[in-house]
Protein backbone atom coordinates (compact mmCIF):
# COMPACT_ATOMS: atom_id res chain seq x y z
CA UNK A 1 0.00 0.00 0.00
CA UNK A 2 1.17 3.53 -0.65
CA UNK A 3 3.23 5.05 2.14
CA UNK A 4 2.35 8.44 3.58
CA UNK A 5 5.59 10.02 2.34
CA UNK A 6 4.93 8.71 -1.15
CA UNK A 7 1.44 10.19 -1.07
CA UNK A 8 2.88 13.54 -0.06
CA UNK A 9 5.36 13.36 -2.93
CA UNK A 10 2.57 12.74 -5.46
CA UNK A 11 0.53 15.64 -4.13
CA UNK A 12 3.52 17.96 -4.08
CA UNK A 13 4.32 17.17 -7.73
CA UNK A 14 0.75 17.68 -8.88
CA UNK A 15 -0.47 20.89 -7.33
CA UNK A 16 -0.20 24.02 -9.46
CA UNK A 17 1.04 27.31 -8.01
CA UNK A 18 -1.48 30.15 -7.90
CA UNK A 19 -1.06 33.33 -9.88
CA UNK A 20 0.09 36.54 -8.25
CA UNK A 21 -1.60 39.81 -7.39
CA UNK A 22 -0.80 43.18 -5.83
CA UNK A 23 -2.36 43.67 -2.44
CA UNK A 24 -2.25 46.35 0.21
CA UNK A 25 -0.03 45.70 3.20
CA UNK A 26 -2.99 45.54 5.51
CA UNK A 27 -4.50 42.65 3.53
CA UNK A 28 -1.31 40.68 3.17
CA UNK A 29 -0.97 38.96 6.54
CA UNK A 30 -0.33 35.25 6.04
CA UNK A 31 0.19 35.60 2.29
CA UNK A 32 3.42 34.53 0.62
CA UNK A 33 5.52 37.11 -1.19
CA UNK A 34 5.69 36.76 -4.96
CA UNK A 35 8.74 39.01 -5.17
CA UNK A 36 12.00 39.61 -3.29
CA UNK A 37 12.01 42.75 -1.18
CA UNK A 38 15.12 44.91 -1.46
CA UNK A 39 15.46 47.93 0.81
CA UNK A 40 15.66 51.25 -0.97
CA UNK A 41 16.37 53.21 2.20
CA UNK A 42 18.42 52.95 5.35
CA UNK A 43 16.61 52.23 8.60
CA UNK A 44 16.94 54.26 10.72
CA UNK A 45 17.47 57.11 8.26
CA UNK A 46 19.19 59.24 10.90
CA UNK A 47 21.30 58.70 14.02
CA UNK A 48 18.99 58.81 17.02
CA UNK A 49 19.07 58.41 20.78
CA UNK A 50 18.59 54.98 22.30
CA UNK A 51 17.38 56.39 25.57
CA UNK A 52 16.24 59.40 27.53
CA UNK A 53 19.34 61.33 28.56
CA UNK A 54 21.76 64.01 27.38
CA UNK A 55 23.54 64.28 24.04
CA UNK A 56 27.06 65.64 24.29
CA UNK A 57 30.36 65.90 22.48
CA UNK A 58 32.97 63.45 23.79
CA UNK A 59 36.70 63.87 23.96
CA UNK A 60 39.09 61.38 22.35
CA UNK A 61 39.85 59.91 25.77
CA UNK A 62 36.63 58.51 27.26
CA UNK A 63 37.96 58.65 30.81
CA UNK A 64 38.58 62.36 30.40
CA UNK A 65 34.81 62.93 30.54
CA UNK A 66 34.61 61.88 34.17
CA UNK A 67 33.92 64.91 36.36
CA UNK A 68 33.32 67.29 33.47
CA UNK A 69 30.69 69.94 33.93
CA UNK A 70 28.20 70.59 31.10
CA UNK A 71 25.81 73.43 30.36
CA UNK A 72 22.35 72.34 29.17
CA UNK A 73 21.69 74.33 26.02
CA UNK A 74 18.43 72.83 24.82
CA UNK A 75 16.10 69.92 24.48
CA UNK A 76 14.89 67.71 21.64
CA UNK A 77 12.11 65.10 21.65
CA UNK A 78 11.38 62.34 19.16
CA UNK A 79 9.92 63.89 16.03
CA UNK A 80 11.81 67.18 16.45
CA UNK A 81 15.17 68.42 15.24
CA UNK A 82 17.61 70.45 17.35
CA UNK A 83 18.43 73.57 15.35
CA UNK A 84 21.83 74.34 16.86
CA UNK A 85 25.24 72.71 17.15
CA UNK A 86 26.51 71.11 20.37
CA UNK A 87 29.92 72.45 21.37
CA UNK A 88 32.42 71.42 24.02
CA UNK A 89 31.01 71.72 27.53
CA UNK A 90 27.44 71.63 26.26
CA UNK A 91 24.65 69.09 26.50
CA UNK A 92 21.20 68.80 24.95
CA UNK A 93 18.47 66.89 26.73
CA UNK A 94 17.20 64.11 24.43
CA UNK A 95 14.30 61.66 24.48
CA UNK A 96 14.45 58.16 23.04
CA UNK A 97 14.22 58.29 19.27
CA UNK A 98 15.18 61.96 18.95
CA UNK A 99 17.75 62.76 16.23
CA UNK A 100 21.24 63.30 17.64
CA UNK A 101 21.98 67.03 17.50
CA UNK A 102 24.80 68.10 15.20
CA UNK A 103 28.08 68.15 17.07
CA UNK A 104 27.05 65.51 19.62
CA UNK A 105 28.45 62.02 19.35
CA UNK A 106 27.22 60.22 22.49
CA UNK A 107 24.24 60.10 24.80
CA UNK A 108 24.51 59.59 28.52
CA UNK A 109 21.68 58.47 30.73
CA UNK A 110 20.14 60.34 33.65
CA UNK A 111 21.90 58.08 36.11
CA UNK A 112 25.30 59.16 34.90
CA UNK A 113 24.85 62.88 35.60
CA UNK A 114 24.07 65.02 38.59
CA UNK A 115 22.66 68.53 38.50
CA UNK A 116 24.89 71.02 40.25
CA UNK A 117 24.38 74.81 40.20
CA UNK A 118 22.31 74.63 37.03
CA UNK A 119 24.93 72.53 35.27
CA UNK A 120 25.36 68.79 34.75
CA UNK A 121 28.24 66.95 36.31
CA UNK A 122 29.25 63.79 34.47
CA UNK A 123 30.48 60.79 36.42
CA UNK A 124 32.35 57.95 34.82
CA UNK A 125 33.85 57.59 31.32
CA UNK A 126 31.80 58.27 28.22
CA UNK A 127 32.55 56.23 25.11
CA UNK A 128 32.08 57.93 21.77
CA UNK A 129 28.88 56.62 20.13
CA UNK A 130 27.31 55.15 23.23
CA UNK A 131 23.51 54.94 23.34
CA UNK A 132 23.27 56.08 19.75
CA UNK A 133 21.29 54.07 17.19
CA UNK A 134 23.13 54.74 13.99
CA UNK A 135 21.69 55.39 10.59
CA UNK A 136 21.40 52.10 8.70
CA UNK A 137 22.17 49.96 11.71
CA UNK A 138 18.98 47.94 11.18
CA UNK A 139 18.58 47.99 7.40
CA UNK A 140 20.95 49.32 4.75
CA UNK A 141 19.69 50.46 1.39
CA UNK A 142 20.30 47.57 -1.02
CA UNK A 143 19.85 44.83 1.61
CA UNK A 144 17.82 41.91 0.24
CA UNK A 145 15.48 41.60 3.18
CA UNK A 146 12.83 39.10 2.20
CA UNK A 147 12.62 36.46 -0.48
CA UNK A 148 9.83 35.31 -2.70
CA UNK A 149 7.84 32.64 -0.87
CA UNK A 150 8.17 34.17 2.59
CA UNK A 151 4.89 34.14 4.46
CA UNK A 152 4.18 37.56 5.88
CA UNK A 153 3.84 37.78 9.64
CA UNK A 154 3.13 40.96 11.59
CA UNK A 155 6.91 41.49 11.95
CA UNK A 156 7.50 41.45 8.21
CA UNK A 157 4.59 43.82 7.72
CA UNK A 158 6.19 46.25 10.17
CA UNK A 159 9.50 46.17 8.35
CA UNK A 160 7.80 46.74 5.00
CA UNK A 161 5.87 49.64 6.47
CA UNK A 162 9.03 51.22 7.87
CA UNK A 163 10.41 51.22 4.33
CA UNK A 164 7.35 52.96 2.98
CA UNK A 165 6.15 49.89 1.10
CA UNK A 166 2.38 49.92 1.19
CA UNK A 167 1.62 47.35 -1.49
CA UNK A 168 3.19 43.97 -2.12
CA UNK A 169 3.04 41.34 -4.81
CA UNK A 170 1.77 38.10 -3.27
CA UNK A 171 0.39 34.80 -4.48
CA UNK A 172 -3.37 34.59 -4.83
CA UNK A 173 -5.50 32.67 -2.36
CA UNK A 174 -7.01 29.52 -3.83
CA UNK A 175 -10.72 29.01 -3.66
CA UNK A 176 -11.45 25.63 -2.11
CA UNK A 177 -14.81 23.95 -2.72
CA UNK A 178 -15.91 21.77 0.18
CA UNK A 179 -18.38 18.98 -0.47
CA UNK A 180 -19.57 16.68 2.24
CA UNK A 181 -21.58 13.64 1.39
CA UNK A 182 -23.83 11.14 2.95
CA UNK A 183 -27.56 10.53 3.21
CA UNK A 184 -27.16 10.72 6.97
CA UNK A 185 -26.11 14.37 6.98
CA UNK A 186 -28.30 17.31 7.90
CA UNK A 187 -27.29 20.98 8.08
CA UNK A 188 -26.10 22.05 11.52
CA UNK A 189 -29.09 24.22 12.26
CA UNK A 190 -31.41 21.27 11.89
CA UNK A 191 -32.36 18.65 14.44
CA UNK A 192 -31.21 15.27 13.13
CA UNK A 193 -33.93 12.69 12.52
CA UNK A 194 -33.52 8.99 13.29
CA UNK A 195 -30.16 7.76 11.96
CA UNK A 196 -29.03 11.25 11.01
CA UNK A 197 -26.15 13.41 12.19
CA UNK A 198 -25.30 17.05 11.80
CA UNK A 199 -22.79 18.04 9.12
CA UNK A 200 -19.95 18.95 11.45
CA UNK A 201 -17.14 18.00 9.05
CA UNK A 202 -18.17 20.81 6.76
CA UNK A 203 -17.59 23.31 9.54
CA UNK A 204 -14.22 21.86 10.53
CA UNK A 205 -13.03 21.80 6.93
CA UNK A 206 -14.19 25.31 6.23
CA UNK A 207 -12.31 26.55 9.29
CA UNK A 208 -9.16 24.57 8.45
CA UNK A 209 -9.13 26.03 4.94
CA UNK A 210 -9.66 29.50 6.29
CA UNK A 211 -6.85 29.03 8.82
CA UNK A 212 -4.43 28.24 6.01
CA UNK A 213 -5.27 31.54 4.40
CA UNK A 214 -7.33 30.10 1.54
CA UNK A 215 -10.97 30.80 0.69
CA UNK A 216 -13.59 28.15 1.38
CA UNK A 217 -16.86 27.75 -0.41
CA UNK A 218 -19.21 25.29 1.14
CA UNK A 219 -21.84 23.34 -0.70
CA UNK A 220 -24.92 21.81 0.88
CA UNK A 221 -24.41 18.19 1.97
CA UNK A 222 -24.82 15.84 -0.95
CA UNK A 223 -26.89 12.68 -1.09
CA UNK A 224 -25.34 9.28 -1.79
CA UNK A 225 -26.59 8.95 -5.32
CA UNK A 226 -24.61 9.21 -8.50
CA UNK A 227 -26.58 11.99 -10.16
CA UNK A 228 -26.48 14.35 -7.21
CA UNK A 229 -22.85 13.54 -6.64
CA UNK A 230 -21.87 14.10 -10.25
CA UNK A 231 -23.54 17.46 -10.35
CA UNK A 232 -22.12 18.56 -7.02
CA UNK A 233 -18.60 17.47 -7.93
CA UNK A 234 -18.82 19.19 -11.31
CA UNK A 235 -19.79 22.41 -9.61
CA UNK A 236 -16.98 21.89 -7.11
CA UNK A 237 -14.44 21.59 -9.92
CA UNK A 238 -15.06 25.21 -10.86
CA UNK A 239 -12.97 26.21 -7.86
CA UNK A 240 -9.18 25.97 -7.56
CA UNK A 241 -9.23 22.96 -5.22
CA UNK A 242 -11.94 20.45 -4.40
CA UNK A 243 -12.22 18.68 -1.06
CA UNK A 244 -14.85 16.04 -0.55
CA UNK A 245 -15.52 14.30 2.73
CA UNK A 246 -17.16 10.91 2.89
CA UNK A 247 -17.94 8.20 0.40
CA UNK A 248 -14.41 6.96 -0.28
CA UNK A 249 -14.30 3.77 1.65
CA UNK A 250 -15.46 0.39 0.42
CA UNK A 251 -19.04 0.44 1.48
CA UNK A 252 -21.87 0.04 -0.97
CA UNK A 253 -22.60 3.74 -0.92
CA UNK A 254 -19.04 4.89 -1.40
CA UNK A 255 -19.43 6.32 -4.85
CA UNK A 256 -17.11 9.27 -4.87
CA UNK A 257 -14.16 7.82 -6.73
CA UNK A 258 -16.18 6.33 -9.56
CA UNK A 259 -18.08 9.52 -10.06
CA UNK A 260 -14.90 11.56 -9.98
CA UNK A 261 -13.42 9.34 -12.67
CA UNK A 262 -16.55 9.65 -14.78
CA UNK A 263 -16.27 13.42 -14.84
CA UNK A 264 -12.65 13.37 -15.88
CA UNK A 265 -10.70 13.43 -12.63
CA UNK A 266 -7.56 11.30 -12.77
CA UNK A 267 -7.25 9.46 -9.46
CA UNK A 268 -3.56 9.44 -8.51
CA UNK A 269 -3.92 7.43 -5.36
CA UNK A 270 -6.51 5.81 -3.11
CA UNK A 271 -5.72 4.35 0.26
CA UNK A 272 -2.60 5.21 2.15
CA UNK A 273 -0.87 3.22 4.85
CA UNK A 274 -2.00 5.44 7.72
CA UNK A 275 -4.32 5.32 10.67
CA UNK A 276 -6.68 7.09 10.91
CA UNK A 277 -7.51 8.10 7.35
CA UNK A 278 -6.57 5.08 5.25
CA UNK A 279 -9.24 5.52 2.51
CA UNK A 280 -7.99 8.98 1.56
CA UNK A 281 -7.76 9.59 -2.18
CA UNK A 282 -6.18 12.29 -4.34
CA UNK A 283 -6.69 13.17 -7.96
CA UNK A 284 -6.26 15.89 -10.52
CA UNK A 285 -8.75 17.39 -12.92
CA UNK A 286 -7.18 18.89 -15.98
CA UNK A 287 -10.06 20.03 -18.10
CA UNK A 288 -10.34 23.67 -19.20
CA UNK A 289 -6.59 24.20 -19.25
CA UNK A 290 -5.92 24.33 -15.56
CA UNK A 291 -5.23 21.68 -12.93
CA UNK A 292 -7.66 21.31 -10.03
CA UNK A 293 -6.35 19.10 -7.20
CA UNK A 294 -9.06 16.92 -5.73
CA UNK A 295 -8.79 15.58 -2.19
CA UNK A 296 -11.34 12.91 -1.33
CA UNK A 297 -11.10 12.61 2.45
CA UNK A 298 -12.70 9.91 4.57
CA UNK A 299 -15.93 10.80 6.32
CA UNK A 300 -15.01 9.98 9.91
CA UNK A 301 -14.42 13.35 11.51
CA UNK A 302 -11.06 12.50 13.05
CA UNK A 303 -9.86 10.98 9.76
CA UNK A 304 -11.02 14.09 7.93
CA UNK A 305 -9.07 16.34 10.25
CA UNK A 306 -5.89 14.24 10.26
CA UNK A 307 -5.81 13.80 6.48
CA UNK A 308 -6.38 17.51 6.03
CA UNK A 309 -3.44 18.30 8.29
CA UNK A 310 -1.14 15.78 6.62
CA UNK A 311 -2.06 16.22 2.97
CA UNK A 312 -4.31 19.17 2.25
CA UNK A 313 -2.72 21.89 4.32
CA UNK A 314 0.78 21.42 2.84
CA UNK A 315 -0.75 21.42 -0.64
CA UNK A 316 -2.67 24.65 -0.04
CA UNK A 317 0.38 26.38 1.38
CA UNK A 318 2.46 25.25 -1.56
CA UNK A 319 -0.21 26.48 -3.99
CA UNK A 320 -0.09 29.81 -2.20
CA UNK A 321 3.60 30.03 -2.97
CA UNK A 322 4.78 29.66 0.61
CA UNK A 323 8.25 28.28 1.25
CA UNK A 324 9.97 27.47 4.51
CA UNK A 325 6.71 27.23 6.41
CA UNK A 326 7.16 23.61 7.49
CA UNK A 327 7.23 23.44 11.28
CA UNK A 328 10.23 21.98 13.06
CA UNK A 329 10.08 18.27 13.66
CA UNK A 330 9.93 17.74 17.38
CA UNK A 331 10.55 14.77 19.63
CA UNK A 332 9.08 14.27 23.08
CA UNK A 333 9.25 11.66 25.80
CA UNK A 334 6.30 9.32 25.86
CA UNK A 335 4.27 8.90 29.00
CA UNK A 336 2.33 5.66 28.81
CA UNK A 337 2.77 3.09 26.11
CA UNK A 338 1.93 2.72 22.45
CA UNK A 339 1.53 -0.67 20.86
CA UNK A 340 0.52 -1.34 17.30
CA UNK A 341 0.61 -4.27 15.00
CA UNK A 342 -0.72 -2.94 11.75
CA UNK A 343 2.41 -1.65 10.03
CA UNK A 344 0.72 1.70 9.45
CA UNK A 345 1.90 5.20 10.26
CA UNK A 346 -0.32 6.21 13.15
CA UNK A 347 -1.39 9.67 14.21
CA UNK A 348 -2.57 9.78 17.80
CA UNK A 349 -3.98 12.87 19.43
CA UNK A 350 -1.63 13.87 22.23
CA UNK A 351 -1.08 16.30 25.05
CA UNK A 352 2.40 17.78 25.17
CA UNK A 353 3.69 19.29 28.38
CA UNK A 354 6.92 20.81 29.57
CA UNK A 355 7.82 19.15 32.86
CA UNK A 356 10.87 20.81 34.38
CA UNK A 357 12.42 21.35 30.98
CA UNK A 358 11.57 17.94 29.53
CA UNK A 359 8.94 17.64 26.81
CA UNK A 360 6.53 14.90 27.85
CA UNK A 361 3.67 13.71 25.67
CA UNK A 362 0.79 11.36 26.31
CA UNK A 363 -2.18 10.23 24.29
CA UNK A 364 -5.54 11.88 24.93
CA UNK A 365 -7.14 8.50 25.51
CA UNK A 366 -9.68 7.02 23.11
CA UNK A 367 -8.35 7.26 19.55
CA UNK A 368 -11.37 6.06 17.60
CA UNK A 369 -11.73 7.75 14.21
CA UNK A 370 -15.12 9.11 15.04
CA UNK A 371 -14.16 10.43 18.47
CA UNK A 372 -13.74 14.10 17.62
CA UNK A 373 -13.45 15.00 21.28
CA UNK A 374 -10.01 13.35 21.18
CA UNK A 375 -8.98 16.63 19.59
CA UNK A 376 -10.39 18.89 22.27
CA UNK A 377 -7.70 18.25 24.84
CA UNK A 378 -5.00 17.65 22.26
CA UNK A 379 -2.27 20.13 21.42
CA UNK A 380 -0.30 17.80 19.19
CA UNK A 381 -0.35 14.68 17.05
CA UNK A 382 1.92 11.81 18.04
CA UNK A 383 3.36 10.25 14.90
CA UNK A 384 4.36 6.61 15.13
CA UNK A 385 6.29 5.29 12.10
CA UNK A 386 5.07 2.39 10.02
CA UNK A 387 7.55 -0.22 11.18
CA UNK A 388 7.44 0.61 14.89
CA UNK A 389 5.40 -1.90 16.90
CA UNK A 390 5.92 -0.53 20.37
CA UNK A 391 7.00 2.65 22.10
CA UNK A 392 7.52 2.15 25.82
CA UNK A 393 7.33 4.74 28.54
CA UNK A 394 10.23 7.15 28.58
CA UNK A 395 11.18 6.64 24.96
CA UNK A 396 11.24 9.50 22.46
CA UNK A 397 8.47 9.82 19.91
CA UNK A 398 7.85 12.37 17.15
CA UNK A 399 5.12 14.93 17.65
CA UNK A 400 3.55 17.58 15.49
CA UNK A 401 2.02 20.63 17.15
CA UNK A 402 -1.61 21.38 16.35
CA UNK B 1 -28.46 35.11 -29.48
CA UNK B 2 -29.03 31.67 -28.04
CA UNK B 3 -27.35 30.40 -24.90
CA UNK B 4 -27.69 27.21 -22.85
CA UNK B 5 -28.50 27.43 -19.13
CA UNK B 6 -27.62 24.58 -16.74
CA UNK B 7 -29.36 24.25 -13.41
CA UNK B 8 -27.73 22.77 -10.34
CA UNK B 9 -29.35 21.46 -7.17
CA UNK B 10 -31.94 23.86 -5.74
CA UNK B 11 -32.16 25.84 -8.96
CA UNK B 12 -32.96 22.64 -10.81
CA UNK B 13 -35.75 21.89 -8.35
CA UNK B 14 -37.15 25.39 -8.79
CA UNK B 15 -37.11 25.33 -12.57
CA UNK B 16 -37.90 21.63 -12.99
CA UNK B 17 -35.26 21.00 -15.61
CA UNK B 18 -31.52 20.16 -15.91
CA UNK B 19 -30.98 22.66 -18.63
CA UNK B 20 -32.69 24.75 -21.21
CA UNK B 21 -31.96 27.07 -24.08
CA UNK B 22 -32.52 30.77 -23.64
CA UNK B 23 -32.79 33.54 -26.19
CA UNK B 24 -31.15 36.81 -25.17
CA UNK B 25 -30.40 40.11 -26.94
CA UNK B 26 -26.84 40.21 -28.35
CA UNK B 27 -24.35 41.60 -25.88
CA UNK B 28 -26.42 40.70 -22.81
CA UNK B 29 -24.62 40.41 -19.49
CA UNK B 30 -24.58 37.24 -17.37
CA UNK B 31 -26.91 38.95 -14.90
CA UNK B 32 -29.59 38.99 -17.60
CA UNK B 33 -30.00 35.22 -17.26
CA UNK B 34 -31.46 35.43 -13.78
CA UNK B 35 -33.48 38.51 -14.68
CA UNK B 36 -35.17 36.77 -17.61
CA UNK B 37 -35.66 33.43 -15.85
CA UNK B 38 -36.94 35.27 -12.80
CA UNK B 39 -39.90 36.52 -14.81
CA UNK B 40 -41.00 32.92 -15.36
CA UNK B 41 -39.75 31.54 -12.02
CA UNK B 42 -40.03 34.29 -9.43
CA UNK B 43 -38.76 31.95 -6.69
CA UNK B 44 -35.38 31.94 -8.42
CA UNK B 45 -34.99 35.61 -7.58
CA UNK B 46 -35.30 34.80 -3.88
CA UNK B 47 -32.12 32.76 -4.12
CA UNK B 48 -30.38 35.43 -6.17
CA UNK B 49 -27.90 36.40 -3.45
CA UNK B 50 -26.58 32.88 -3.08
CA UNK B 51 -26.53 31.76 -6.69
CA UNK B 52 -23.17 31.92 -8.41
CA UNK B 53 -22.91 32.11 -12.16
CA UNK B 54 -20.43 30.16 -14.23
CA UNK B 55 -19.97 30.72 -17.94
CA UNK B 56 -18.49 27.80 -19.87
CA UNK B 57 -17.54 26.22 -16.57
CA UNK B 58 -15.61 29.21 -15.20
CA UNK B 59 -17.02 31.33 -12.37
CA UNK B 60 -17.81 34.80 -13.59
CA UNK B 61 -19.20 38.12 -12.43
CA UNK B 62 -22.60 39.56 -13.25
CA UNK B 63 -21.23 42.08 -15.72
CA UNK B 64 -19.61 39.50 -18.01
CA UNK B 65 -20.86 39.85 -21.60
CA UNK B 66 -22.26 36.64 -23.06
CA UNK B 67 -21.68 35.25 -26.53
CA UNK B 68 -23.71 33.00 -28.83
CA UNK B 69 -23.55 29.41 -27.66
CA UNK B 70 -22.26 30.12 -24.13
CA UNK B 71 -23.26 27.73 -21.38
CA UNK B 72 -24.31 29.52 -18.21
CA UNK B 73 -24.53 27.42 -15.05
CA UNK B 74 -26.46 28.44 -11.94
CA UNK B 75 -24.45 27.01 -9.05
CA UNK B 76 -26.39 26.15 -5.89
CA UNK B 77 -26.48 28.12 -2.65
CA UNK B 78 -23.14 28.11 -0.95
CA UNK B 79 -21.65 29.74 2.08
CA UNK B 80 -18.23 31.34 1.99
CA UNK B 81 -15.44 31.78 4.48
Amino acid sequence: MLLSDQAKEIISRSCPIMGTEITSLSSSLGRALAEDIVAREDVPTFDNSGMDGYALRTSDDAAHMDGISLKIVGEVAAGDVYPGVVGDGEAVKVMTGAPIPTGADAVIEQEQVKEENGKLRVSGPVERGCNIRSRGEDIRSGDRLLERGKRLRPFELGVLASLGISEVSVYARPEVAILTMGNELVPIDQAPGPGQIRNSNAVTLQALVHECGAKAILFDPCKDDEDHLREALEAGLLSDVLISSGGVSVGEYDLVLNVLKSIGVKILFWRVNIKPGKPVAFGLFEGRGRAVPVFALPGNSVSTAVTFIEYVRPALLRMMGATGWEPLRLMAELKGEIRKNDGKRQFLRGILRNESGRLIVQSTGSQGSAVMTSFLKANCLIIVPEEVREVTEGNMVEIKLL
Amino acid sequence: MKIQVRFFSVTRDLVGADERALALPDGSKASAVLEILGLEFPLLLEWKQSIRLAVNMEYTHDERILNEGDEVALIPPVSGG
